[in-house]
């Protein structure tokens, strides 16, 4: 025979593979599809960590290297696919060590980014930061928020929706300026919305941060750099209500030292 | 077989990234076959190849549009094999992971083969040989540890493109990342390890020359970056242009169409040469990323990083990037525009090129490069902000709702074409940064 059909690529480390699997024809059935985007819409949103292993967080993992380590918190987020990008995830778990210093091979958590599509009830997961492709299952209790669970580095994560990609959010923005009118740089801001997100930042040298959430009531903490202080009148935290209409703009008046 | 006898060579291809590195032997796998070439078929308008999983089952691959199972498919060739491909094949090193690729290789093939590929559309011969091999000889850059044998000519020498360029006189390396003075909170902000003096140095004065034609339907634009040490070398900066234009013009091709926000981005990777010299030794290009990843008939990862000399250097020690028309994605050359996107994208007509701004107020900051339980959101210093370039007519740009837009939020919508509240139809910058690990 004269076949003139030759293999291109992957060649060499993947051939071996790939006449396997193509050899054996796996049994397992697969039911992956390409949902409608009101499907994937249905699941879109961001999800919140809050058991690990059964244990709600903050949750104690093993120790590594004498470390005792507690699961602080984690966050994912799914949306759907748009005109000119695919369905895609992102997580992130952090895990805090009690010892200093953490030695490198203590694990502190990590985080993916990758794309997903439904298989059978379940959720498979590609990811392109190279944790490979891994599965996560999906319950959808009627009347409860959808969950997510998979498992990373042999436990087991719990996420829970606390927002739908069409909640309704806005901006707000918050400037720190001094006495004289002049923009102060370095304030440390911490956000914390309705529904329990929270953001944070810095101000660069406009004073000016802004973040987004969902509609509500938000709370602001910060922190001025030194030389500033709070002015007596000003709360610290305050709260302001955030709206779905044009971004909200506060400013924060500081004594300059 | 038939076919197989008769016509053409055929390849056998498992074409895209993220099924390299994450496929790892199991039974969700497709097999297609086709007697047309890409073009051919986008021609002709065909999404779906008629194919089987691995139980036999009849199954429909889609192979111009996304599709959620790994895929191997049998066409005509886009390269000639050497002669010696067997041999190379039963010569490789054996590796002990199970994928058919790493994200190293991949990430290192990009690079070896950007002289082939300009080679190639220098020649307008979608069919001209190529020698590019996923196998990375033991011992280099991106070689799987376990590999046990092998070994190969060393890497280029560690040059710049255009020499590179003479800061202050004190941004040495030493200086810029704080081993003398050491950095504090004032003179790194963001945390990142760079003084700030030294990185907003380094991304202004070396930023690209993005290329924009003037016949591009929605050139507006309004671009932000940000620094970080290397992940995988920290004695190098790498630097993103997030060039968020307010609109992606569309194009026919594939069924793309124009859509709201076009998270468009270059990285550049930046060495100390000498003193307070320093230079671009790598640089990845956006196209059509996030969107099947991307549609380069041969490679179809939609950010592919390319050596300092498989690029333009026209004079000056940064690079010159082309913006294909409308859809915005970016290429080294005119010639690899008009080859890229599977010969859709579209590089004529005049353009003009600018270096992309990067201005201190445009630092978006920095989170993702360091571990996980590390990280504090104070380091973000640009998150939501608003639109401050010339407003565009609305008849030039439909409906698009110039407003605020957010780089950093924690939001399913993320990127959103300069309005905060409205679905998204590109890939947030947010997992961009992440990725890239700012």
């Amino acid at each position: 025979m004269n076949s003139r059909l030759r293999l291109f690529s992957p060649r060499a480390a993947g051939f071996g593979t790939l006449t396997f699997a193509l050899s054996v024809a796996g049994t397992l059935s697969c039911n992956n599809f390409v949902a409608s985007r009101d499907a994937q819409e249905r699941i879109s949103g961001v999800y919140v960590l809050d058991r690990v292993d059964g244990v709600q967080i903050p949750a104690p993992l093993a120790p590594q290297e004498g470390c005792n380590r507690t699961v602080r918190d984690g966050i994912m987020t799914i949306s759907a696919a748009g005109r000119d990008v695919q369905p895609m995830y992102d997580w992130s778990i952090a895990i805090v060590p009690d010892c200093e210093p953490i030695p490198p091979s203590v694990d502190q958590g990590t985080d993916d980014v990758g794309m997903w599509n439904f298989s059978s009830d379940d959720l498979s997961l590609k990811s392109m930061k190279g944790l490979g492709a891994y599965s996560a299952t999906l319950d959808e209790a009627s009347g409860s928020p959808p969950i997510v669970t998979f498992v990373y580095a042999g436990n087991s994560y719990r996420f829970t929706r606390v927002m739908r990609f069409d909640d309704p959010q806005g901006v707000v923005y918050v400037k720190f300026v001094d006495q004289f009118g002049q923009p102060v740089t370095g304030v440390i801001l911490k956000f914390v919305f309705a529904n329990g997100l929270q953001g944070g930042g810095q101000t660069p040298a406009t004073g000016e941060y802004g973040t987004g959430g969902i509609v509500g009531e938000c709370t602001i903490s910060f922190t001025p750099p030194a030389g500033y202080a709070v002015q007596a009148s000003q709360s610290n935290p305050f709260t302001v209500s955030i709206t779905e209409g044009p971004a909200l703009h506060v400013q924060v008046a500081l004594t300059k030292t | 077989m038939r076919i197989a006898q008769s016509g053409p060579d055929f390849e056998l291809v498992m074409p895209r990234v993220l099924d390299r590195v994450s496929w790892e032997g199991g039974a969700e796998l497709d097999v297609t076959a086709v007697t047309k070439t890409l073009k051919e078929r986008i021609q002709a308008g065909r999404v779906y190849e008629p194919g089987y999983d691995l139980n036999g089952n009849p199954v429909s691959v889609r192979t111009l549009r996304y599709s959620p199972r790994p895929y191997i498919i049998i066409r005509p060739s886009e390269a000639a094999f050497p002669a010696e491909t067997e041999y190379v094949r039963a010569a490789a090193p054996q590796q002990s992971r199970n994928t058919v690729t790493t994200p190293a290789e991949e990430r290192s093939v990009m690079k070896q083969r950007g002289r082939q590929q300009e080679l190639r559309a220098n020649a307008s011969v979608m069919s001209a040989p190529n020698t590019v091999s996923f196998i990375i000889p033991c011992g280099e850059e991106g070689a799987d540890p376990s590999c046990d044998g092998g070994g190969g000519p060393p890497p280029p020498p560690p040059t710049v493109g255009g020499g590179g360029v003479a800061l202050s006189a004190e941004m040495t390396k030493d200086y810029c990342y704080g081993n003398s003075p050491a950095l504090n909170g004032t003179t790194d902000v963001d945390n990142d390890q760079i003084r700030d003096s030294c990185e907003l140095a380094i991304a202004s004065r070396l930023a690209p020359i993005l290329n924009i034609g003037n016949n591009d339907n929605r050139p507006a634009r309004q671009p932000y970056w940000a620094a970080s040490r290397h992940p995988d070398n920290p004695d190098k900066i790498q630097v993103i242009y997030a060039i968020a234009y307010l609109a992606d013009g569309g194009d026919w091709a594939f069924q793309f169409t124009d859509h709201e926000g076009d998270s468009e981005f270059i990285i550049t990777e930046v060495k100390n040469v000498t003193g307070s010299t320093w230079g671009i030794t790598d640089v990845t290009l956006s196209a059509h990323f996030g969107a099947e990843e991307g549609v380069d008939p041969l490679y179809q990862s939609g950010a592919d990083s390319y050596y300092w000399d498989d690029l333009e250097w026209p004079g000056v020690p940064y690079p010159r990037i082309w913006a294909s028309l409308g859809k915005h994605a970016n290429y080294r050359s005119n010639t690899v525009c008009d080859w890229g996107g599977g010969g859709f994208d579209d590089c004529s007509g005049a353009y003009v090129g600018t270096q992309i701004p990067a201005l201190a107020s445009r630092n978006l900051g920095n989170y993702y490069n360091r571990p996980v339980g590390s990280r504090s959101p104070s380091t973000q210093l640009v998150n939501c902000t608003t639109w401050e370039e010339t407003p565009y007519p609305a008849p030039f740009y439909g409906s698009y709702r110039i407003g605020d837009e957010c780089f950093w939020n924690t939001s399913p919508d993320g990127f959103a074409g300069w309005h905060s509240i409205n679905y998204t139809d590109a890939a947030p910058y947010r997992r961009i940064l992440s990725i890239y690990e700012f």
